[in-house]
């Protein structure tokens, strides 16, 4: 088991006390290594609430996370960047590089964060940049590339310090059809690799390269899904299927 | 669209963009209000009744062109600044459906509303604090009443005209720019992420090469007159060599450390030599334009302010004594007669006489030949300045009666004396006459009245007026047939100023009336009447660089400001994706706050390394206006710097704050 999230709730209160909001009221799941679990849920059901807690930017109310067996929620302040650095990988919906490091470079800055040597990190990029098809373009900047290839830094960026658990919020958001099938494929390819993948989406067709789907509904996990022996097409199905009864109010007792 | 919309779009506007308009406005208004209180003094009816007034108000005159252009090229810089920040918001009204006519219209009606606002406060608190203005200006030239405070007419016309047309340009190149864009490219404003220019080298190279030239004259510069000639090269040199390396070398510099990958890849130099590249692309000619201008301030905050506590110092230089009477072109009896006549006059209006100094001499300016050691007279002053020197020739008894010295001269034998190095000990030639040189004096007793000491000085003192006259002879017609000696009178009286002043017009008018004298010239002066031509003109050079100085700062602050806004909203995502990175938030501060210091002190670093090269040139100038006391220079600069630093780090950390405000 690589990541145990226990009875995990968040209530956000207004700067002067008067409204509670509550975002998580009690979420419960567990992901062993090498899984590749989705987590899906409409806007407002606590998705990028849960995301921001696992990645420790955020803290919960109540409730504890163990990463590795390692509890997040009593990690001291200075300690924090460090762990995520050395055991989080992040994929975010806008790419989030920056614009003023070369591709390279963008690639290379949490190893250079955690102060590795230069050969060290030379030996560490040739596999990522081959995994994911990106050598040609290392030496461009973020703004002369297409989105798909800087969804690929960004992967990239994530995977090159291996991290134990792999953390992608909405990843093909910004991407046209195309390049959304190819990541996928990356995505899946990365985990039967080995890496762990946790992704937050709207998407059913992300979803449905996943080996589990978690759904997430006013703040807990309401159903999910194992793909088992199903195909991508029957998962996406039977996620749909769900999806539906979502909406119409049905009740699931997962 | 109905026409109201307009109006009231604009001002929703302006409202909505307050963080930038107010700063703006403001300095409109302080740039509007400077000049008019300039044109107010200058032509101020009170002046011409002044002592000195022409000097004042050339000084005044000047002011307001400076002002002028000041204001032209500052209020286009931040206008430009304004209409950057705004893109997206011209964009998002051109996608929501607003033609560019439409957009044009409410820009319009936006630039009116300032101008009016600009205008009309820039006008009123001109008038307002004019009245003030006029006693500090009272004040520093130490005049009389003659200043009268009104409402000046002339001074709103032209300030009106002036200002009218400023903002119509202003307002056409708003226009054009927004005619000339595309929608999209507003949307995505400053987003859009520079290209890695090709090369910088050239540029690089030209601003190493202009500013080495302009600091190598500054330093090797060794007289006042080419000081003169070659500062204002210099300074051009110098602010080309700053753009220069300001906008190209230090991205030059930061790519050759980048391209070193062990020092490179290191934590602290990785984010920070790629956030200094980032923002030097930004900043680069911002931060050039702060750098000169406080350059500019320093400069001329530090020499005027020397000029008017030296004046004194200037005013001994010039005049030696209290009082002076120069006869030109006398023979000894009536250099005698004069001077018997003057000391009746000073005794018969009942002051004492005290430091009386009497000589006659000659004086020309020779060129010293150090190898064959004679004197020539030189053709080309300007060409040979180093070796010319102002030479005056005394017959001895000038100095036996000065000093009470018992030397005895034979027709060959001289006593040198010089302030300034002369390679000269034992014999040399003037033309084609021997001299010996029977020894250097270290003090000959009194000092002459110069007109300037950019020429090296020397006293030979010769054995009666007989060898002066042989001198005179053997340069034939160059120097005239005036073989007459010039005769000086100097002393002092321990009276006010008021009674000098008197007893001088007295003398002036005895001198000038006696029939005996009327073929001989006289030059009468008295410290007490050139001290006011002094202060009018040291005064007014002070006021100037005062108010002009004031108008620098405001314009390097207003810079600042912005600089640090847009850094502010450009840094918020690099922040932000930093810590998602592993970047602790303290590392993220520590990080941009170093480059944020830098970026903002490098100008007034330069700044500072500019003065200490261009301050022996500053110094010489300065002498050239009789002002030779260098350790007071020195101490004016150095408390100039240390109040413009204190100020300049006030003005960014009271800025950094609204920078932290956006960042976080």
């Amino acid at each position: 088991m690589i990541l145990n999230v226990k009875n995990l709730k968040k209530v956000y209160t207004s700067r002067f006390g008067g409204h509670h909001v509550q975002a998580l009221s009690n979420v419960t799941f567990s992901v062993d290594e090498g899984e590749f679990i989705a987590i899906m849920g409409e806007s407002g059901s606590g998705k990028t609430t849960l995301l921001n807690i696992l990645a420790a930017l955020d803290k919960p109310t109540s409730g504890e996370v163990f990463l590795d067996g390692k509890a997040l929620v009593g990690i001291s302040e200075k300690e924090i960047s460090a762990f995520r650095r050395d055991n989080l990988g992040f994929v975010f919906q806008d790419f989030n590089l920056l614009d003023n490091f070369s591709i390279k470079d963008n690639i290379l800055l949490p190893l250079v964060l955690a102060g590795k040597s230069f050969e060290k990190m030379n030996t560490s990029l040739k596999p990522v940049l081959i995994k994911l098809g990106i050598e040609d373009i290392i030496e461009k900047y973020p703004y002369e590339i297409s989105g798909g290839q800087k969804q690929r830094t960004a992967i990239a960026r994530a995977i090159i310090t291996n991290p134990k658990l792999l953390l992608a919020d909405e990843p093909t958001g910004a991407l046209d059809s195309r390049a959304t099938d190819s990541l996928l494929k990356l995505f899946r390819k990365i985990n039967e690799d080995g890496q762990t993948v946790l992704m937050v989406t709207h998407s059913i067709k992300a979803a449905s390269h996943a080996s589990r789907v978690l759904f997430l509904r006013d703040g807990t996990v309401f159903h999910q899904i194992y793909r088992g022996e199903s195909t991508n097409e029957e998962l996406y199905q039977k996620i749909s299927d769900t999806l539906t009864i979502l909406a119409t109010g049905g009740g699931f007792n997962a | 669209m109905h026409n109201f919309m307009y109006f009231k779009l604009a001002a929703e506007n302006i409202k909505k963009n307050a963080k930038m308009y107010i700063p703006y406005l403001i300095t409109s208004i302080i740039t509007i209000m400077m000049f008019y209180i300039m044109i107010f003094l200058a032509y101020n009816p009170g002046l011409t009744g002044m002592k000195g007034s022409s000097s004042v108000g050339t000084v005044l005159n000047m002011g307001i062109y400076v002002i002028g252009i000041f204001a032209v090229i500052f209020l286009f810089y931040t206008n430009s600044f304004l209409l950057k920040r705004r893109k997206k918001e011209i964009g998002l009204y051109n996608i929501l459906g607003m033609e560019k006519k439409h957009i044009a219209r409410i820009m319009t009606i936006e630039n009116i509303y300032s101008y009016l606002i600009n205008m009309i406060s820039g006008i009123f608190f001109g008038i307002l604090f004019s009245r003030l203005m006029l006693l500090l200006l009272i004040k520093i030239l130490r005049a009389g009443t003659g200043f009268v405070f009104n409402i000046s007419l002339k001074g709103i016309y032209i300030t009106f005209i002036f200002f009218t047309i400023i903002s119509a340009l202003i307002l056409l190149n708003n226009i054009r720019q927004i005619h000339l864009s595309k929608p999209i490219e507003l949307l995505k404003g400053g987003n859009v992420g520079e290209k890695e220019p090709k090369s910088k080298w050239i540029i690089a190279a030209t601003g190493i090469l202009t500013m080495g030239t302009g600091y190598f004259m500054a330093i090797t510069v060794n007289n006042a007159v080419s000081a003169l000639n070659y500062f204002f090269i210099a300074v051009i040199l110098v602010i080309i060599g700053t753009y220069c390396l300001f906008t190209a070398g230090s991205i030059v510099l930061l790519k050759i450390l980048r391209r070193n990958k062990k020092y490179y890849y290191k934590t602290n130099h990785f984010t920070s030599v790629s956030g200094m590249i980032y923002r030097m692309k930004q900043n680069a000619v911002g931060l050039a334009n702060i750098c000169i201008l406080s350059t500019m301030v320093l400069v001329m905050l530090s020499s005027t302010v020397c000029l008017y506590i030296g004046q004194d110092n200037v005013l001994n230089n010039r005049f030696p004594t209290n009082i002076g009477i120069n006869t030109i072109f006398s023979n000894k009896e009536e250099s005698e007669s004069v001077s018997n006549t003057v000391k009746k006059i000073v005794q018969d209006s009942g002051y004492k006489i005290e430091a009386y100094n009497e000589f006659r001499y000659k004086v020309y300016t020779l060129e010293f030949n150090k190898e064959e050691k004679t004197f020539l007279p030189s053709t080309d002053i300007t060409l040979n300045i180093d070796k010319m020197y102002l030479a005056y020739f005394f017959p001895i008894e000038s100095y036996i009666t000065q000093t009470g010295s018992d030397v005895v001269l034979n027709d060959e034998d001289v006593l040198i004396y010089s302030p300034d190095e002369i390679d000269i000990s034992d014999k040399f030639l003037i033309q084609d006459l021997n001299f010996h040189v029977k020894g250097m004096v270290e003090n000959p007793g009194f000092t002459i009245q110069t007109s300037g000491s950019y020429m090296k000085l020397v006293y030979i003192f010769v054995k009666d007026e007989e060898i002066i006259s042989q001198i005179h002879n053997q340069f034939g017609d160059y120097y005239g047939d005036y073989y007459k000696l010039s005769h000086v009178i100097g002393f002092d009286v321990i009276e006010n100023e008021d009674k000098q002043t008197k007893l001088v017009s007295t003398l002036r008018d005895t001198l000038e009336s006696t029939d005996e004298y009327k073929n001989l010239t006289f030059q009468i002066y008295s410290t007490a009447e050139e001290r006011f031509d002094f202060y009018a003109l040291y005064g007014g050079l002070f006021f100037l660089g005062l108010f002009l100085g004031a108008l620098f700062i405001m314009a390097t602050v207003l810079i600042i400001y912005y600089k640090q806004i847009s850094e502010g909203y450009e840094d918020k995502q690099r922040f932000y994706i930093m810590q998602q990175v592993g970047m602790s938030k303290v590392e993220v501060r520590k990080s941009i706050r170093s480059q944020v210091l830098t970026v903002f002190f490098l100008p007034l670093i330069s700044a500072i390394v500019h003065i200490i090269f261009a301050f022996k040139m500053i110094t010489m100038m300065l002498e050239l206006l009789n002002l030779t006391n260098v350790s007071l220079f020195v101490i004016c600069t150095v408390a100039t710097v240390i109040i413009f630093t204190v100020f300049y780090t006030a003005v960014y950390s009271l800025t950094a704050r609204t920078y932290y405000k956006i960042v976080e």
